[in-house]
């Protein structure tokens, strides 16, 4: 993995450490594919340092997983977007929160 | 309780005549286990779901029960009574079905994904009163049933409504029925005479500062199962839902870090079992 600012930041980057505000709060999971819209967002909220997978890690994504785990975060996020500060513990809920839904996702997508 | 909610207790469908059979044996002292297999084996239909809940991942025994008198010695009474009481209320849920307008697919899901956590949360952190949990997680949402049976199209506008307009669910339900979705719920179990963890955790399910209750671990587990679980689902998108847990939740239970992570695959495997086993369509 490799750190990069927010002009080397490419799309298509995937993260390898989760992003968090001044508080520490997480605002992006690791393995999220950035997109325009991320972009956007980093710069409204004034960030300037990601660790993303480099070529050398990216055997380790499967595409598949990475799809389904950023619908599986950006809505979970989208639905705790006021929640402030999390300490240790509520981090560990929402990545639990998080892995469930994406495997949820994953199982029905499999049954289809 | 005025006219209006007697009423939306009184309409709504009863009990099965084998639960109440049940009930009234489970409090004479004298029954003995072969009296309620008796009971059960002339309800055949029950006896065979019976059989397949008990068989389940939800109950994860080590070994395959194949009668209903083994049943009852395994689970014992209470237990026993509370599964038949899991069936009566999937039965319920089947008379709701063909409504066009009320999805009851997705109220039947909830309540079994609150029902399999709970117990799951309930078991690992050995609370008090964990056999009861499942049930209560299958009850918590029972209040939205009846006040659709009795309300219909006006209770689907307001739930769409306050989802819409981020309201919150419980504050339009009382300005409309004068009772919320948590109270009816608990009257009805009231009604039925369950146990006090059960009408609690219906009747709290929401509330904010759980620890003034006497039942507080019990109703913290249904609360954090609900969130869990509309979370995950999404189920239902009105603004009192997705809460952050207060620490005393997490106090009350004894969580702590390292918790989640034990839980997770039980519930992923659980969770489909028990949908295919309480079917309702």
């Amino acid at each position: 993995m490799i750190t990069v600012n927010l002009e080397s930041l490419k799309l298509g980057m995937v993260l390898a450490k989760p992003i968090k505000n001044r508080f520490g709060q997480i605002m992006l999971g690791e393995n999220v594919k950035i997109e325009e819209k991320h972009l956007n967002m980093f710069k409204m909220w004034g960030l300037d340092e990601f660790v993303v997978f480099d070529e050398k890690d990216s055997k380790l994504i499967s595409e598949d997983k990475d799809e389904i785990r950023e619908l599986a975060n950006n809505q979970v996020l989208n639905d705790i977007f006021n929640w402030g500060v999390l300490n240790e513990l509520e981090n560990e809920y929402i990545e639990f929160i998080i892995d469930l839904k994406a495997s949820f996702i994953k199982k029905e997508k499999k049954n289809e | 309780m005025n006219n209006v909610n007697i009423n939306i207790i009184e309409n709504f469908p009863t009990l099965p005549t084998v639960y109440t059979a049940i009930l009234s044996k489970i409090q004479d002292p004298k029954t003995t286990a072969k009296d309620i297999s008796d009971l059960l084996i002339s309800d055949q239909a029950t006896t065979i779901k019976l059989l397949s809940l008990v068989n389940s991942s939800i109950f994860s025994f080590r070994k395959k029960i194949t009668t209903i008198s083994e049943a009852v010695t395994f689970l014992g009474f209470n237990e026993v009574r509370d599964t038949i009481l899991t069936l009566a209320v999937m039965n319920m849920m089947k008379l709701f079905r063909y409504n066009k307008n009320f999805n009851v697919i997705e109220l039947w899901k909830h309540s079994i994904a609150v029902g399999i956590i709970s117990k799951i949360i309930a078991k690992k952190l050995n609370l008090e009163n964990n056999e009861e949990l499942f049930i209560s997680g299958i009850l918590h949402d029972i209040g939205k049933l009846a006040l659709y049976n009795s309300y219909k199209n006006t209770y689907v506008d307001l739930i769409k409504n306050s989802s819409e307009n981020n309201l919150s669910l419980l504050i339009e339900e009382k300005k409309m029925f004068s009772l919320n979705h948590s109270e009816i719920g608990s009257l009805l179990a009231k009604k039925w005479n369950l146990s006090k963890v059960i009408t609690d955790t219906i009747e709290y399910h929401h509330s904010k500062n759980i620890e003034q209750y006497e039942n507080s671990p019990a109703i913290a587990c249904i609360y954090l199962a609900n969130q869990i679980a509309n979370l995950i689902w999404n189920f239902n998108t009105a603004s009192d839902i997705f809460e952050k847990p207060s620490n005393s939740i997490w106090e009350i239970l004894g969580i702590n870090k390292g918790f989640f992570n034990k839980i997770k695959d039980e519930i992923l495997i659980t969770y489909e079992d028990s949908l295919n086993i309480l079917k309702i369509n």
